[in-house]
């Protein structure tokens, strides 16, 4: 589900948390991986050769993404690894939207795949350099009709790719409001501890 | 091409400076325009004489083809001679000059001509932007950013402005005033005759925000100057493209300055 090699390498950067935030760096690393994973899953009558990441929707993805997470930059020190995913999941509801991937003669579910192991290939170079155990080790086996299930609930609302890719990823999904940072069950912990202690001193 | 190629106009109230750069946009807009107008005539020609039908139009289509060439050819000559005319900006024009934030012209210790300089650094990081999106029907006047920087440089002044700023600005706060004060001045005109100039034109806000962030961005770049300058204007042009509907309703706004001031900080964060 994801590719490795080229999330221990995003990871080996010294700056590579705050480089994955960067335009400058999503361009070039974004398309390639994509690229690459399309290859993995391309067959010979459907060739990769024809997928192309478009720069327009990418980067409406990408400006999206970090707009979300720049209002939420104060909580990350909270629970980073939390917040890894959560990240890796809001980045995946903008591809998902924004579709950068033009793979003529592709299947949704297909494209899906595609995007959906580039926004886990972030995540696992985000939790390499934090530290974390390896991804790798977390990700659930998934059947054919979740797989269905998970195709049919984004195309009629993205947002709950946020929950799958946790769900995916060995943690506690969150169906109802997936994109509200704190109602997550380990930052609303956190938060509440945070009061509590506020309260007490 | 039988239209008049000059549409700039010299101000009523004028200086030796804006005489000079009044000479030079006029002359880079003749040049502009000879040049767009050879191009289409060329590729008029080419269309008209691939349909050789053995009628006489279509047995003219070789000398007539030949005819075309040359003059074209001609218009080159000269062309290159007007450069030399004009080429005192070299530096620019090569991208020898590694860009800079656009703010640094208008600050204090800015003292030696900064308002020249400002002109000129910018007029070339709107010819390179142009020249790097492939747009090549739209004439960049270098007069209109004079302008645009004499303005704002007075609003510095508390002498010619009253209302100077008690407090300084911040840098993305004069940024964004020197976005505006760009945008205000229409600097992209569509070529003559051009028939998507109305869809170009559009452009004018695009440029003046690319051309500012580009300063920005350059001199956190590695690399030699010209790829710095490149890879500047070309983050900048990508970052404006993909999120155009956050600075358009930022430039929309009652307070455009500090709406823009706020967007130029959250991209520069990213990019």
């Amino acid at each position: 589900m994801l590719d490795i090699r080229t999330a221990q390498h995003w990871a080996a950067s010294p700056d590579s948390l705050a480089q994955i935030r960067t335009w400058r760096w999503f361009r070039e690393a974004v398309p390639s991986v994509v690229s690459d994973l399309a290859v993995r899953i391309s067959t010979a009558e459907q060739p990769a050769t024809e997928a192309v990441v478009e720069v327009l929707p990418l980067g409406r993805a990408f400006w999206a993404w970090v707009s979300v997470l720049d209002g939420l930059r104060r909580y990350e020190p909270l629970e980073p690894e939390d917040y890894a995913h959560f990240a890796s999941g809001v980045l995946l509801v903008y591809l998902l939207r924004e579709r950068p991937l033009h793979w003529p003669g592709a299947s949704r579910s297909q494209e899906v795949l595609v995007l959906t192991q580039t926004a886990m290939t972030l995540l696992s170079a985000w939790r390499t350099t934090l530290g974390a155990s390896a991804l790798s080790d977390q990700i659930v086996e998934v059947n054919d009709a979740q797989w269905s299930s998970y195709i049919e609930n984004i195309t009629e609302n993205a947002d709950v790719a946020v929950a799958y890719l946790d769900f995916f990823t060995g943690r506690e999904p969150r169906w109802q409001l997936p994109l509200i940072l704190t109602e997550r069950p380990l930052f609303a912990r956190a938060l509440a501890e945070r009061h509590a202690t506020a309260a007490r001193s | 091409m039988s239209r008049k190629f000059l549409r700039s106009k010299v101000p009523a109230s004028f200086s030796d400076g804006d005489i000079g750069l009044a000479m030079k946009d006029g002359l880079r807009e003749i040049r502009f325009n000879l040049k767009r107008g050879a191009h289409k005539l060329v590729e008029g020609v080419q269309t008209a004489t691939h349909r050789d039908d053995g009628t006489a139009r279509g047995r003219l289509g070789e000398p007539l083809g030949l005819a075309v060439r040359t003059t074209a050819q001609l218009l080159r000559t000269a062309d290159h001679a007007a450069v030399d005319l004009l080429s005192s900006d070299g530096h620019y024009r090569a991208m020898e000059i590694p860009l800079c934030p656009s703010a640094t012209y208008f600050s204090a210790e800015h003292a030696i001509d900064p308002i020249r300089l400002f002109t000129r650094d910018h007029h070339w990081r709107y010819r390179h932007l142009l020249s790097l999106r492939g747009t090549h029907d739209l004439f960049v006047y270098e007069q209109r950013i004079e302008r645009a920087g004499q303005q704002l440089r007075s609003a510095f002044d508390p002498a010619k402005a009253p209302a100077a700023p008690a407090e300084p600005w911040s840098r993305q706060q004069l940024n964004a005033r020197i976005v505006l004060a760009l945008q205000a001045a229409d600097v992209l005109t569509p070529a003559i005759d051009t028939p998507e100039a109305g869809e170009e034109s559009g452009l004018n806000d695009h440029a003046a925000l690319c051309v500012v962030l580009a300063g920005e961005l350059a001199p956190l770049l590695s690399g030699p100057v010209r790829q710095q300058t490149e890879m500047a204007l070309r983050l900048a042009d990508e970052a404006c493209s993909t999120h155009q509907a956050a600075w358009a309703r930022a430039m929309a706004s009652p307070t455009p300055d500090t709406a823009l001031a706020a967007w130029m900080t959250f991209v520069l964060r990213y990019l």
